[in-house]
């Protein structure tokens, strides 16, 4: 008996190693985003590698390992970490996005970034208008722009129908070229080039 | 302007055969596929007819330039952030110590 269960304890170990632990900068980058805080970050993603390993026997092997650990760091940040956050109630975007499911291209009009004006736009101004997006904006535009997950993989990390992933990641993006012709309108970036 | 996806070539090859099928789309069409096309969502028949569409509509392809290079600056700039030194050995060290209580 106590053989078995060290060859078991031997294959979840390896599965770690191999399966899990590897995407770690991937869940940090996803953890930093969400929390803003580097603090909350490294504590959310040990919490995930944490839940992952005591419930390793309900991840089915040859799955995609990468949706399993985001699906549960996802679900660690909603339970204890965003209502700690204080921040108004999320409003409900769900149902004034079901009626613009396409995309026209023509609501918010293009951001043509080889526009002059937005040669000087950085990092740290992107980082900053993504964590100004709503939660549930900006983390279906990580999972899809950053981690290249599908619709299908995004809609199963947060549990909402594929066409939902689809209206949010097009309000998100639109949010995005928004707030990224603020800044380089605020900043000035034509007279400095 | 080169393009890299060889959007012309493979739309040429095809255009035929779509034709033929019927299986075209117009700018509205095309235009609310972008997002999709990009995302790497479209079937492979969605994304023929959306390719044909673009080879033969300037203004199109050049709104689909603009949203692919949209979502390119996106992934670039939302790059990864450094993970803290000492975070894998922090999750090694919390898991040895509930694997082997």
């Amino acid at each position: 008996m106590a053989e078995e269960a060290d060859i078991i304890k031997r294959t979840n170990d390896e599965l770690f190693e191999r399966e899990f632990l590897p995407q770690v900068e991937a869940l940090y980058n996803f953890a930093f985003h969400l929390t803003y805080n580097e603090e909350d970050a490294n504590d959310l993603v040990q919490d995930t590698f944490l839940k992952a390993y005591r419930f390793i026997n309900s991840y089915e092997r040859g799955t995609n390992a990468k949706a399993w650990l985001f699906k549960i760091l996802k679900n660690g940040f909603i339970n204890e970490y965003r209502r700690q956050t204080r921040l108004p109630k999320e409003v409900d975007y769900e149902e004034f996005l079901t009626y613009q499911e396409t995309d026209d291209g023509s609501d918010v009009g293009e951001l043509d970034l080889r526009d002059d004006l937005f040669k000087g736009l950085i990092g740290d101004e992107v980082t900053k208008a993504v964590n100004e997006l709503p939660v549930d904006f900006r983390t279906v535009l990580l999972l899809c722009d950053v981690e290249g997950f599908t619709y299908e993989e995004i809609a199963k990390i947060i549990d909402i129908p594929i066409g939902t992933v689809r209206s949010r990641l097009h309000r998100a993006r639109n949010l995005m070229k928004e707030k990224l012709r603020d800044y380089a309108k605020q900043m000035g970036y034509k007279e400095n080039r | 302007m080169q393009n890299k996806w060889g959007i012309k070539k493979i739309a040429e090859t095809l255009s035929f055969k779509l034709k033929k099928q019927g299986n075209m789309y117009d700018c509205k069409a095309t235009l609310t596929r972008v997002m999709m096309a990009l995302d790497g969502e479209l079937t492979e028949a969605e994304e023929k007819a959306f390719l044909i569409h673009l080879h033969q509509c300037s203004p199109c392809l050049k709104k689909y330039e603009i949203e692919k290079s949209f979502k390119k600056f996106l992934t670039e700039k939302l790059c990864r952030q450094r993970i803290p030194s000492q975070l894998v050995d922090q999750i090694r060290a919390r898991i040895s110590s509930i694997a082997g209580s």
